[in-house]
């Protein structure tokens, strides 16, 4: 199901990736806004591994309004992240199209 | 009956028992990796390792010198060739990894850590039968340095940096499909209106 919802595209093995703009974020869990205007929840553990690829050296956090491309793993309907990547709001880009 | 032939018949039991025992377990499992290891059997299988070790295997000290670049050298190649299944800090969350029987192991903990440098660099050469762990050695062992400084780079794993592990992933081998999709994903994050990868199943 969530292999045909715009915004999340498969990714190797049972991975999924989601695209789009965090809206919230916690110590537990990410928000993200995709293209076609769902919010999407993101669980996040202990393992998931954070990437800032928008700046060298930059900061290793996300932040709202930030890009983001998500590896997640699905279980009983819930995402899990494995990995995020990131371009902080900070650097300069083009703002996402609503 | 004398007593020579009672040995000979109770051994003779015990082995049948202990083939009945095992093929009633590996039919049980149907054969399948999914299930962990019993703990009896993760004991045999390390004795009989250990066993089938040779003394002067596990008693040779390491032939190459530690430094700075050998280090570097190793680090460089068990990104690139044991890194897929081990990972880059060598505890072994790795899909590969953790889907082999038996699991592969955290490098970084006593288990790995207490083997001797001639230990580790046998179970590099020779591989560890009926497990996910290849022979990588085709030299004779004071012909392969290679395998000696991956010996030292196991020995540093549980001191390996963020730095040494974010160089490493550059070294990672990486399929032609997942560099387009990593291509795809970076000019997303850099403000591309381009629509993300398009979802297809791949391995």
């Amino acid at each position: 199901m969530a292999l045909f919802v715009p915004g999340i595209a498969a990714a190797h093995g049972k991975a999924k990736h989601v695209f789009g703009t965090i809206t919230g974020l916690d110590t537990a869990e990410i928000q993200v806004l995709t293209k076609d205007g769902k919010t999407v929840s993101i669980g996040t553990v202990a393992e998931t591994k954070y990437k800032n690829r928008g700046k060298e050296g930059g900061e290793n956090v996300p932040k709202v309004g930030d890009r983001v491309a998500v590896d997640v793993t699905e279980k009983d309907g819930k995402f899990t992240a494995t990995e995020v990547q990131f371009s902080s709001a900070a650097n300069p880009q083009k703002p996402m199209k609503e | 009956m004398t007593k020579g032939v009672w040995v000979v018949f109770a051994t003779a039991m015990l082995v049948v028992m202990g083939t009945v025992v095992m093929l009633w377990f590996l039919l049980q499992s149907n054969f399948s990796a999914r299930e962990e290891p019993m703990e009896l059997e993760v004991m045999i299988a390390r004795q009989l390792r250990h066993l089938a070790m040779p003394k002067e295997q596990k008693q040779m000290a390491n032939p190459v010198p530690a430094s700075d670049e050998v280090l570097t050298e190793a680090r460089v190649h068990f990104a690139d060739h044991c890194a897929i299944c081990h990972g880059n800090d060598g505890r072994g969350a790795t899909q590969i990894g953790q889907n082999f029987y038996p699991r592969t192991p955290d490098l970084t903990q006593a288990e790995t850590q207490s083997f001797s440098d001639g230990e580790l660099f046998y179970m590099i050469q020779n591989g560890i039968r009926f497990t996910g762990m290849p022979a990588w050695g085709k030299d004779r062992p004071e012909a392969d340095p290679e395998s000696w400084k991956l010996v030292h780079f196991i020995r540093h794993l549980p001191r390996i940096t963020s730095e040494e592990l974010l160089e490493m992933e550059r070294y990672n081998p990486v399929s032609r499909m997942a560099l387009e999709e990593q291509e795809q994903i970076d000019r997303f994050l850099q403000g591309d209106e381009a629509d993300p990868p398009s979802p297809a199943h791949h391995h």
